[in-house]
């Protein structure tokens, strides 16, 4: 008796033994954030404690859904009238009617779309479609700021789309629909690959069954963090050689004002260099509007001030910008220094010494020689 | 399931079962920290797997699955330790982490299960400090129901015979 009495004390105090409330605090924190950076894709299926339950819509629940939305989506094309509708047909991204064409027109003939294979089809053709708008407004140089994230969100919808239909068909030939919309997918990346924020995650297509031959493929696609620090890079490139150039054209406090968020971006750069992955993100995503602000101040500035530029003595940290890009700037600035060769009054006052930061300084000296071109030397 | 929906449930399954799987690491590796450190990693062990959208019948099992097949890499990454340095620093929480009571709690189990046979006391747990049914502690430790009741039965006389000692001396 006594034995079984202070067993059970025994497992008592065995009980009393649980994670201490600032370490469970800290745990579960800690969990969550995993729990972020590891999310999840769509169409997942859960089942809990025995029950387990379907995720993917049956054929049956899809019609159903099919049925109750489409006589509002037919209802609310019937109000704006078919006119408006049939001339929404050819409107392009950030056009009044574009948001007709996409939200009503072309939801419209996707629930008239029967069959997953078909539908697949159809988002596949709608995904070619807004690339194909993308790549028309880029040649007419149209693509604005606003179209883009337009065509973005949409091609995200249509993705999303294409993998649900993907999903519910059992069906191999959509793998065809498949394949072309990855391609046509990837060229919109590299069209916007100045906006990392803009560019359409192909991991989405790449998480359902039927995708599963491609998801290997797919991933490897997936714009990485690599891919983040190749784009960042680039523009900071660009952006040294910009300022490079402007530095020929415009008034000391503009200039200043370059060097200085240059600088930011290139500290946030370095930052983002050493940060974990997801930090390392943001901080590419940071960076690179940073640089667009830039370069959409020195895209404003038309007319030169040269006179106060005269003489006058400018220092760039180029030593902080990462070495590939230095040696960028080199080449790309001395193919451009031919047009700035009319100007030969400014270049000729325009030294520039760069040989600023401590112990790199040796590396990173540039000048601005007679004819305009920067070195970046030895 | 979404993300929300899948977080709720992430977050309901770590509430539920957080101290209970901290519990079996600790009598599996007998290091609080340790313990700590694995019941982390069984949780994310387990979000991969709800984020995988793997089928799932029972979530309490699977856990304490996860954290039996972590507890065997961690032996065999392990070299044998001396009783003596086991109960050294890390395994009983220090009083201004956890109250005197719980350090009170930590040296009485670990006393007694510090030296009995692990798959003594990994039954022992699991069946009167957690109160679960043999069948599902079969599933865990991947024996039969019918060994696991046995083993049960013995563990309890071994256990009971190690208080006994004790409360002699």
């Amino acid at each position: 008796m006594k034995n079984n009495h202070s067993t059970t004390e025994y497992f008592k105090q065995w009980q009393d033994i649980r994670l201490s409330d600032s370490s469970r605090q800290q745990m579960r924190d800690e969990l969550l954030e995993y729990t972020n950076l590891h999310a999840v894709s769509e169409g997942v299926r859960v089942g809990v404690d025995g029950r387990s339950m379907e995720r993917t819509p049956t054929r049956m629940s899809l019609l159903v859904s099919k049925y109750i939305v489409m006589p509002y989506v037919l209802l609310f094309a019937l109000m704006l009238g078919g006119g408006t509708s049939l001339a929404a047909q050819g409107a392009m991204p950030d056009d009044f009617l574009y948001g007709v064409k996409t939200a009503v027109n072309e939801p419209v003939r996707a629930a008239l779309t029967f069959g997953a294979e078909a539908n697949a089809n159809y988002q596949a053709s709608l995904i070619a479609k807004r690339v194909q708008e993308a790549e028309e407004l880029t040649s007419d140089s149209a693509f604005t700021a606003a179209a883009a994230a337009d065509v973005s969100t949409n091609l995200r919808r249509h993705t999303a789309a294409l993998a649900g239909a993907i999903e519910r068909s059992d069906s191999a030939r959509v793998n065809a629909a498949l394949a072309t919309a990855t391609e046509d997918i990837e060229r919109y990346n590299t069209l916007v690959q100045h906006d990392v924020a803009l560019a359409v995650d192909l991991n989405t297509l790449g998480g359902t069954e039927v995708g599963a031959s491609f998801a290997s493929q797919l991933a490897t696609r997936e714009i990485d963090i690599d891919q983040f620090r190749i784009m960042t890079e680039n523009r900071l490139n660009n952006l040294v050689t910009l300022v490079a150039e402007a530095e020929r054209d415009i008034s000391t406090a503009a200039y200043a004002q370059f060097t200085t968020t240059l600088d930011q971006a290139t500290r946030l750069y370095n930052e983002a260099e050493s940060s974990a992955e997801a930090d390392a993100r943001a901080a590419y995503i940071e960076v690179s509007e940073l640089l667009g602000a830039v370069e959409a101040e020195i895209s404003t500035l038309g007319t030169l001030e040269i006179d106060q530029m005269t003489g006058e003595l400018i220092d760039i940290d180029f030593s902080r910008v990462p070495s590939s890009s230095r040696d960028n700037a080199t080449t790309t600035d001395s193919t451009g220094s031919a047009s700035a060769s009319g100007s030969a009054a400014i270049q000729t006052n325009s030294a520039v010494d760069t040989g600023q930061s401590g112990s790199s300084a040796t590396d990173s000296e540039a000048a601005v020689d007679v004819n305009g071109t920067i070195r970046l030397g030895q | 399931m979404n993300q929300g929906g899948l977080q709720k449930e992430f977050s309901d399954s770590f509430a539920m079962y957080s101290d209970a799987i901290f519990r079996f690491c600790v009598v599996k590796v007998s290091n609080s920290e340790l313990a700590e450190d694995m019941t982390q990693e069984v949780f994310m062990r387990y979000w991969q797997y709800l984020r995988a959208g793997k089928e799932m019948t029972n979530t309490r099992s699977l856990l304490y699955t996860m954290a039996n097949n972590l507890a065997k890499d961690w032996y065999k990454k392990k070299k044998p330790v001396p009783l003596d340095d086991r109960l050294e620093a890390g395994q009983i929480p220090t009083e201004s982490a956890a109250g005197p009571e719980t350090v009170a709690a930590y040296q009485e189990v670990l006393s007694v299960v510090a030296d009995m046979e692990e798959r003594d006391t990994e039954v022992l747990l699991l069946k009167y400090v957690e109160g679960l049914p043999p069948q599902e502690i079969a599933l865990i430790i991947g024996e039969s129901a019918n060994v696991v009741s046995v083993r049960i039965n013995r563990a309890t006389k071994r256990l009971q015979e190690r208080l006994h000692i004790r409360h002699e001396e």
